[in-house]
């Protein structure tokens, strides 16, 4: 008997670092007009940006359905394992709803079955990266041979202790997706500046806005700073492998670019943050 | 004129009087404002920069006419009382640079006279030397030269002078006092302050002083207050207006005579303003028009109906030109006072609306222009004052402004040197409700960069700490057009000829706008080197069409690669271009 962890694949985590720690990831789903596409299944990173290029109409994403989660649920569960399932925050999305009525389904079922592990749901109140590395760690803590109990205590602090900023090239996305949120106030069409962003208590919220890219990545690093000392630390992005190497050179005080996890914005997340976007997501010791 | 003691003006002397009372006070400065609102435009025109300044004059003015009512309905009739309602009355609404001090001026008056009923000589000591005290504490650093100089040598005279026990019980005769120390401190100005020197001209400020002081004292002596040349002050320079002597009066050997003749012209402009009604009116094809007849030209309205105010030395054409288009009613011509109270409602309207915020932090922004007003509230300020260069805000708007937000703490960014110091008073006067904090941004694009720095979810400190920062992050470039011939800085430069500004110092002379734009960012990047900076944003006034902003913007690009140009609608007024670079 052990754990496993779930998550969705608003974390963006790199499907090899998934796969190498076992953990399961519930897609979400992209629709390009009457067309659906299973998040990073049906549709990579590299053709879901291609197409939004092209596409007319801005997608539109949904929630994984309440049977995605059953049957990831029913499935490790009866092996006898626990499962500990970390999603994007439920003021984003209402993948978190589908994941509580999965459980009540599935323990109104077979939850009660002789055997049968437990399931635990978590509200990361964060999305992406931010989500990933809490994801990560938890993943790293069971395979280490943490208990529920143990992952139970820590993750809270996980979570505090994990900041996610973003540098979007427009908020034009995020707006019209209806995730803007605080970052409502740095609306505006006058004069083209870079918004910088945070997710926190599981919203979007404004951090800075500055009038040129390279001031916004300067800004971004120096944010990045205030999180020293780091354990773990992300970089995630729709925009150049340039800008990458950038921010990992100017992350290298806190942390050796070897151990900088780069992965995508997924189409998913992709849908509001828009091309791109370039965002630095860390997690300081705690 | 009442008196309380002493001769009146039917007896032998009269000069010679040993008490004034409160209604003697108030109705000095009533003739004082008189004096000063017919030299308006000649305190105006002593501009020592050729670009189209804060009005000292009108500002003065403004700040005297709040003097008036307010010592007009002073509960009580003791010079105490008067001078009390004085002070306050110049605190709410004081203007500019100048109205401030002045406030302060009767902030001093108004503790030297606190509960006297009458006054002599010895309290008129009093009241200047208190009066000079709180003027010199008004400004941060008090320059040599100016209107400070002026008051505290009329302060320093009198109290001298009522030292001396055989003459001081006149209190007419320590007036004059002043009166002559002020004359004399006024005409040496150019002396102390090189501007001056170069300009040819006295400290507008220190001559709208000496207006007043002398307006005062020929109401006091009953004495008439005609139209006369020895109302205005000569500048003491030396022969060739560079180098002075030991500063005495003897060393007079030359007068500008530019500023006889910029002076001379200014006191036959009218300020015109009328209704236009009609059908299919082409405001913005209007104002261009206007605005090539005219000076200050706002043209605001809809196709139906249209509001003009111009300054010109003749209405005649421009009336003529407006009955080919419509009718035209509620002509007024050389009425300052309702110019200022109708161009303050056109413009609030256009800065009206604005979201009250209950937040711990707002910013209250002063702006010229349509497009800048609305980039400042698209940028999250609480409240847009209207004013600029040429329109100061006074005191009592700002602070009117800041309330308005319904917030614990307001940042007002005043975008403009000339109004630093009435946002600092209104600071003081708020007395914590709310707490305002002044940053002096001295330009528009620095309260643009300071308000982007803003968070409206950040916290106080931090916030303010940003703000500031970003304040000092931008480089200012303006273009406008010389209102008068001047020497800068050994360089001759004639009226109507475009000046670029970088940060305030002429960086470029030219023909046009575009190339003296162009001409202004080649003389910033000398020594700065092309890299120093990647985006310029290129607000373009009132005076310029979107499309020659357009060329403007592909010209820079073109002969600074991969630098990025944004147009951006100011919409402000005297400056052609008005742009930021970083």
């Amino acid at each position: 008997m052990s754990i496993r962890v779930v998550t969705d694949s608003t974390s963006d985590i790199p499907q090899s670092l998934a796969d190498a720690l076992g953990i399961v990831v519930v897609p979400l789903n992209v629709h390009f007009g009457d067309d659906t596409y299973k998040d990073g299944i049906d549709i990579t990173s590299e053709e879901f940006y291609t197409r939004l290029k092209e596409a007319t109409e801005l997608p539109k994403t949904s929630q994984p359905s309440v049977n995605d989660f059953v049957q990831a649920y029913e499935y490790l569960t009866s092996q006898g394992d626990d499962v500990i399932s970390i999603h994007i925050s439920e003021k984003l999305s209402g993948t978190l709803n589908s994941a509580w009525q999965a459980r009540n389904t599935w323990e109104d079922a077979s939850g009660s079955q002789q055997g049968h592990g437990r399931v635990e749901i978590v509200d990361s109140g964060m999305a992406s990266m931010g989500l990933g590395l809490v994801v990560l760690e938890v993943a790293r803590l069971v395979n280490d041979g943490a208990s529920m109990e143990d992952v139970g205590k820590a993750i809270e602090t996980m979570i505090a202790k994990t900041g996610c900023y973003v540098l979007l090239d427009t908020l034009e996305y995020l707006a019209k997706g209806g995730r803007i949120g605080k970052a409502n106030a740095f609306m505006g069409t006058l004069l083209s500046i870079k918004p910088i962003l945070t997710i926190a208590d599981g919203e979007v919220h404004p951090l800075d806005r500055v009038r040129t890219r390279d001031k916004a990545i300067a800004k971004l690093l120096e944010i990045a700073q205030g999180a020293a000392p780091v354990r773990s630390a992300a970089i995630v992005h729709s925009s150049t492998p340039e800008e990458v190497q950038r921010v990992k050179d100017g992350l290298s005080s806190l942390v050796s670019p070897d151990d900088v996890i780069v992965a995508d914005f997924g189409p998913v997340v992709g849908t509001y943050a828009g091309p791109g976007g370039l965002g630095i997501c860390v997690m300081s010791d705690y | 004129m009442q008196s309380s003691q002493g001769v009146g003006p039917e007896g032998p002397n009269p000069h010679q009087q040993d008490y004034l009372n409160g209604d003697d006070l108030r109705r000095a400065f009533l003739t004082a404002t008189q004096c000063l609102e017919k030299y308006r435009d000649a305190v105006n025109a002593l501009n020592v920069f050729p670009v189209p300044d804060g009005d000292t004059g009108t500002n003065m003015l403004l700040t005297m006419r709040a003097v008036n009512e307010a010592a007009g309905q002073s509960p009580g009739d003791s010079a105490g009382d008067v001078a009390a309602a004085m002070a306050q009355g110049a605190l709410m609404n004081s203007r500019g640079n100048s109205g401030v001090i002045l406030s302060q001026f009767f902030h001093g008056l108004a503790q030297g006279l606190r509960s006297k009923d009458s006054f002599g000589s010895r309290d008129v000591a009093k009241a200047f030397s208190s009066a000079s005290q709180a003027a010199n504490r008004a400004v941060s650093k008090p320059v040599d030269g100016t209107m400070l100089t002026v008051i505290s040598e009329a302060a320093r005279a009198v109290v001298r002078y009522t030292e001396d026990d055989a003459i001081s019980e006149n209190v007419l005769a320590t007036w004059q006092a002043a009166l002559g120390a002020a004359k004399d401190a006024l005409c040496r100005t150019p002396l102390q302050l090189a501007v001056l020197r170069e300009a040819g001209v006295v400290d507008a400020g220190g001559q709208g002083f000496v207006i007043l002081l002398e307006g005062a004292y020929r109401h006091l002596c009953n004495e008439p207050i005609d139209h006369d040349d020895s109302w205005l002050s000569i500048p003491v320079l030396d022969d060739d207006g560079r180098t002075f002597g030991d500063g005495s009066l003897s060393s007079v050997t030359s007068v500008s005579q530019e500023y006889l003749q910029a002076t001379q012209d200014e006191l036959y402009g009218y300020c015109t303003q009328f209704l236009l009604s009609g059908q299919d009116i082409d405001v913005e094809q209007l104002r261009i028009q206007l605005a090539s007849m005219a000076d200050s030209t706002v043209v605001v309205g809809n196709e139906s109906v249209a509001k003009v105010h111009l300054h010109t030395h003749d209405p005649g054409p421009i009336i003529s030109l407006a009955v080919t288009l419509g009718t035209i009613s509620q002509i007024s011509m050389e009425n300052i006072d309702q110019q200022h109270h109708e161009f303050v409602a056109l413009h609030s309207e256009m800065a009206g609306g604005e979201q009250a915020t209950s937040g711990a932090l707002a910013v209250v922004a002063v702006a010229s222009g349509e497009g800048f007003a609305s980039l400042f509230k698209e940028l999250g300020c609480a409240g847009v004052v209207t004013g600029g260069q040429t329109m100061n805000p006074s005191t009592g708007d700002l602070l009117e402004a800041a309330r308005n937000t319904g917030a614990s703490h307001v940042v007002i960014l005043p975008n403009n040197s000339n109004i630093i110091p009435a946002a600092n008073q209104a600071a003081d006067l708020a007395g914590g409700s709310p707490v305002i904090t002044v940053l002096p941004s001295r330009t528009l694009p620095q309260g643009v960069a300071a308000l982007l720095s803003f968070n409206p979810e950040g916290e106080k400190d931090s916030n303010l700490e940003a703000m500031e920062h970003a304040l000092g992050e931008v480089q200012t470039l303006e273009v406008t057009q010389a209102v008068r011939d001047a020497t800068v800085k050994g360089a001759e430069i004639t009226l109507g000829q475009y000046i670029g500004l970088h940060n305030g110092e002429v960086a470029a002379t030219g023909v046009s706008a575009s190339e003296t734009l162009a001409g202004a960012i080649s003389a910033m990047l000398t020594g700065r080197g092309e890299e120093s900076f990647e985006l310029v944003t290129l607000y373009w006034g009132e005076d310029i069409t979107e499309g020659e902003a357009n060329e403007a913007s592909e010209m820079i690009q073109q002969s600074h690669h991969g630098v990025d140009v944004q147009v951006v609608h100011g919409g402000q007024p005297h400056y052609h271009y008005i742009a930021s670079l970083e």
